[in-house]
């Protein structure tokens, strides 16, 4: 019976501990800092990367195309500081918020990101023009409206059975950027 | 309490925690194991020119050559560093081989993947046994002095295995290297393993 109570008391001094932990914000580190504000154009500093938001454009749904309400597009320039070739910014670490509400990335729609010149990866030690689309899934904003973009550092897992992956860290970056629409052809 | 009774249950409890002290000690030897990047690889090397033969595949690089701007059909790429064209062929030797992963690894310590510009030229994705495919991978190096570089080739054999096992062409940067300012490249080609 002893025995059986000391067990119970050692889990529910565990369950205060990772309840306490949690409530402390432990468990969702992108979200605990909020991260330095950064200009359009400004050169913010990332584990595998340099980046600069340098604008954004909302292009109109254009007949016959899938996109029904549109997108934007968030232009950037980056470049790979890692020693590995990779195919753009980890998509857990950027997070795009548009005027209308939509988010995209890091728990929000998918954000698709490309080289704006060319169908290639991203080689290291090469500063790339780059392009982070988000389709939108409803109405596009009336007014000029503004797309705040959020970056996350990066850091590799040291998880106890599994290693090596890259996972979002801490927010480091909140950008504000205007996002006017693009006129027709 | 009875003594022996006692002793019995202190022995218990000490089995006990010898057991979980030792399934904490099993799972750090897995993870210590684990963080071994290459866990498994059979190693497979050769050189520029030489038959490098693992028991799925035969890899025969024929050229490499470094230039300033690389075309194919309507795909052109120019760069401020050198674009390494490797000109190489592939034999499946016993069963239908996917080319999941081509690389060249520089002694600089860069991990570059083919350019995906031209990844039509390569066709390397799937080659059927019994077939020789012959095509081209195109590298992306940085702005500098030309560092010394393998070329890495892994396959996947679209079966269950225990083990994998890797390609490593050695030095395919060296003083043979054709050097030009435009190098276009040639059509992919699969012809029956002679």
């Amino acid at each position: 019976m002893s025995s059986l109570r000391s067990w119970l008391v050692g889990l529910g001094v565990l369950g205060l501990l990772i309840a306490g932990v949690a409530a402390a914000g432990g468990f969702e580190p992108a979200k605990s800092a909020p991260g330095r504000d950064y200009a359009p154009g400004e050169l913010i500093e990332l584990t595998r990367w340099l980046v600069r938001v340098d604008g954004c454009e909302y292009e109109p749904p254009v007949e016959g195309s899938s996109d029904e309400f549109g997108r934007a597009r968030v232009k950037l320039t980056i470049t790979n500081t890692w020693q590995q070739t990779q195919w753009g910014i980890n998509p857990q670490t950027m997070t795009v918020e548009l005027p209308n509400g939509e988010t995209f990335g890091a728990n929000g729609e998918t954000l698709t990101f490309i080289d704006a010149e060319t169908n290639g990866d991203f080689d290291p030690q090469f500063t790339r023009p780059a392009i982070a689309t988000a389709r939108l899934k409803s109405p596009a904003w009336t007014s000029d409206g503004a797309v705040v973009v959020r970056l996350a550092n990066e850091r590799q897992s040291e998880g106890f059975l599994v290693s090596g992956g890259w996972i979002a860290d801490f927010q480091v970056a909140r950008i504000e950027v205007a996002c006017p629409a693009v006129s027709g052809p | 309490m009875n003594p022996q009774l006692s002793r019995h249950h202190r022995r218990k409890r000490l089995s006990e925690t010898l057991a979980v002290v030792l399934c904490f000690v099993l799972i750090a030897a897995i993870n210590a194991s684990g963080r071994n990047p290459e866990p498994g690889i059979r190693w497979y090397t050769g050189r520029v020119g030489q038959v490098v033969a693992s028991p799925y595949l035969e890899v025969t690089v024929h050229s490499v050559t470094l230039a300033e701007e690389v075309n194919y059909l309507t795909n052109s790429m120019t760069t401020e560093g050198t674009l390494v064209v490797i000109e190489f062929s592939v034999a499946a030797k016993k069963e239908k081989t996917l080319l999941s992963e081509i690389w060249l690894e520089t002694g600089t310590g860069l991990v570059l993947e083919p350019r995906g510009e031209f990844k039509y030229s390569a066709g390397f994705a799937l080659t059927e046994a019994g077939f020789t495919r012959t095509a081209n991978s195109v590298f992306q190096l940085p702005p500098g002095a030309l560092p010394s570089a393998d070329l890495v080739i892994h396959a996947d054999r679209l079966t269950i295995y225990t083990y994998s096992w890797s390609i490593r062409i050695h030095d395919v940067i060296n003083e043979e290297a054709k050097r030009t300012n435009l190098a276009v490249l040639s059509p992919p080609m699969l012809a029956v393993t002679r």
